[in-house]
């Protein structure tokens, strides 16, 4: 039987917290029964995404909060994040590109691919000011091409 | 995080321990600046001891091997934990990135550039030899102990008599050096009726299908090589790398045959290499005026088998199972090509008699009363100019592989001629079965 969890926990928008934010979220998750790969898959969408908040939408200050719920709803572990940062870059997000020269290649956009690859749903709303990120990944990974 | 600096000139190895997201990133960062300040070219990091990696991390590594790229060195990855391989692959790095599996492999890398740009540095230096046919310049190369490495037996092809029984696999990686009989294929049917010429190098296999239309087919795998399978009926491949590498230019801008090429190779051979015994194995980089093919014309197995119980190249068969080309059949192209060689005026009673005879005959569309008995096959591309001071042959014949336009593959006959050439030449030692094939489909 997978156990339902429900919690909400606030952490200061800096890239030090951002291992603890993983530690107690992917902690929920185990809890509610997810394997080991989805965790650590999980795991990098949140540090991807939390890394993302303190540096860009807080340019580093670690002055802002984030906020984070989590919850099972049936096969599916979901995480909203809430901040009160800049609001994230929108446009389309391109692949990074790999046919390219690894000389002459750019780094960015690596964690938003890193984060719509591992995660089996991501969505983004930006409204009174405020940036929310809800990442979903299913307790037990069915494709295994990763 | 935790970072050891270690010099080992002029190679600097920077062991990190724990976890490489962005907190970690900025702490390696601020290392590798540091040391990139220092002048350092030759970069290992160890990640034994990490097991976790963020796309801070990636950018770190990544904004780092650029900028020692620039600076003419690299920086390499060692002892990878899977879950770090996994975020590189994903983030396709582990294709065009350096990546080994232990640091003595790392270093081997970074020694063979450091190697190759003191050759680059010091060109003019360089011993060279100048003989009728052209001159050779000599890039040193690290010592190695050659061998060619067999699956099948040719009388099997020479009589028509591959069953699938005798069908070998063999998984293929980027410097497998080989030619042969084969194909490419999951399902028997697919290849085993029309197997036909076959080539490994660069990373690439290609293959002359015997399906009535002359049309070669290839096969450059993306990711990871070692996961393609190709089929073979009769394969020989060059293992233990190049012991000699050198660049030929041709005296005449019409080229040398390789029979004169392989003649002075023998002769350089005799003269520079005491363990000579005979046979070399050779990859070359050519630029070639004139390529003359032959090609068998069908797959050489049981079924096919001449009725007059005669070998395909025997005088009554030769014409339905092979063609020859009398005029070029392409000119001024740039070709990679694999083959080996034996000196007939060698003794060749020191090699292992059984297996030596596993791999030759003497091909039909050349007489008996000659010096060299030789197979070689080539990849054809449009041409491309020829580099500057090459110095590395797996990384020439990658770029050729990777820009070149492919035209074709063919067996070459003796009177095709190369102007210039990287040549990578292994002096066979012996030969033996080849470990990683293995029977079966």
């Amino acid at each position: 039987m997978k156990k339902s969890t429900e919690n909400e926990a606030v952490f200061h928008a800096c890239i030090n917290d951002v291992p603890e934010i993983c530690r107690v979220v992917t902690e929920a998750a185990r809890e509610s029964g997810m394997d080991d790969k989805g965790m650590w898959k999980l795991e990098l969408a949140l540090d991807e995404a939390c890394t993302n908040i303190a540096c860009y939408g807080y340019q580093n200050n670690c002055e802002g909060t984030i906020r984070l719920h989590w919850e099972c709803r049936g096969d599916d572990f979901y995480v909203t994040i809430e901040d009160e940062g800049l609001p994230f870059d929108q446009s389309e997000p391109t692949d990074p590109d790999f046919s390219s020269d690894i000389c002459q290649r750019k780094a960015g956009g690596l964690g938003r691919y890193i984060m719509r690859k591992f995660l089996d749903d991501l969505s983004y709303q930006r409204s009174d000011n405020k940036n929310t990120l809800i990442l979903v990944k299913k307790l037990i990974n069915t494709e295994d091409s990763d | 995080m935790d970072i050891r600096v270690q010099r080992r000139d002029p190679i600097l190895h920077i062991s990190l321990q724990g976890r490489f997201d962005a907190v970690g990133a900025r702490d390696v960062d601020a290392s590798f600046g540091q040391s990139l300040q220092s002048g350092d070219k030759y970069v290992i990091v160890d990640m034994l001891q990490v097991d976790y990696l963020s796309s801070a991390g990636l950018r770190v590594i990544l904004s780092a091997f650029q900028r020692l790229h620039r600076a003419g060195g690299s920086l390499a990855i060692a002892d990878l934990q899977p879950y770090c391989r996994s975020v590189l692959e994903m983030a396709g790095f582990t294709s065009a990135f350096p990546i080994f599996d232990s640091i003595n492999e790392a270093v081997s890398f970074m020694e063979g550039l450091i190697r190759d740009q003191y050759h680059t540095d010091h060109w003019d230096e360089l011993e060279t030899a100048t003989l009728e046919c052209g001159s050779f310049r000599m890039i040193p190369q690290p010592d190695s102990q050659s061998a060619m490495e067999v699956l099948g037996h040719v009388d099997d092809v020479l009589y028509s008599r591959v069953t699938p029984a005798h069908l070998c696999s063999k998984h293929f990686f980027e410097t497998e050096y080989s030619i042969g009989l084969g194909g490419l294929g999951d399902r028997l049917d697919d290849y085993f009726p029309i197997m036909g010429e076959m080539i490994t190098i660069g990373g690439t296999m290609v293959w002359l299908p015997t399906d009535g239309n002359d049309t070669p087919d290839f096969l450059i795998p993306q990711k990871d090589t070692g996961q393609v399978t190709l089929r073979t009926g009769f394969n020989v491949s060059i293992s233990g790398g190049f012991g000699e590498l050198m660049v030929f230019e041709s005296s005449s801008p019409a080229g040398a045959t390789m029979d004169t090429l392989y003649q002075a190779l023998f002769h350089l051979a005799r003269t520079r290499r005491p363990d000579f015994r005979g046979v070399l194995g050779v990859a070359i980089l050519a630029q070639m005026p004139s390529v003359f093919g032959s090609g068998i014309k069908r797959s050489p197995i049981k079924d096919y088998a001449p009725e007059n119980g005669e070998m395909i190249t025997h005088s009554s068969n030769i014409a339905e199972w092979f063609d020859f080309d009398a005029t070029p059949r392409h000119q001024n192209v740039t070709a990679l090509i694999c083959g080996v060689g034996v000196d007939l005026t060698a003794d060749l009673s020191g090699y292992d008699q059984k297996e030596f005879h596993s791999v030759f005959y003497l091909h039909p569309a050349q007489g008996r009363e000659q010096q060299t008995l030789l197979h070689n096959h080539a990849v054809m591309f449009s041409a491309l100019p020829f580099p500057e001071r090459p110095v590395n042959l797996d990384h020439e014949i990658k770029t050729v592989v990777n820009q070149g336009d492919f035209i074709d593959m063919r067996h070459l006959l003796d009177r095709s001629t190369i102007a210039k050439g990287l040549i990578g030449i292994s002096t066979i030692q012996t030969f033996r079965r080849d470990p990683k094939g293995y029977k079966g489909i």
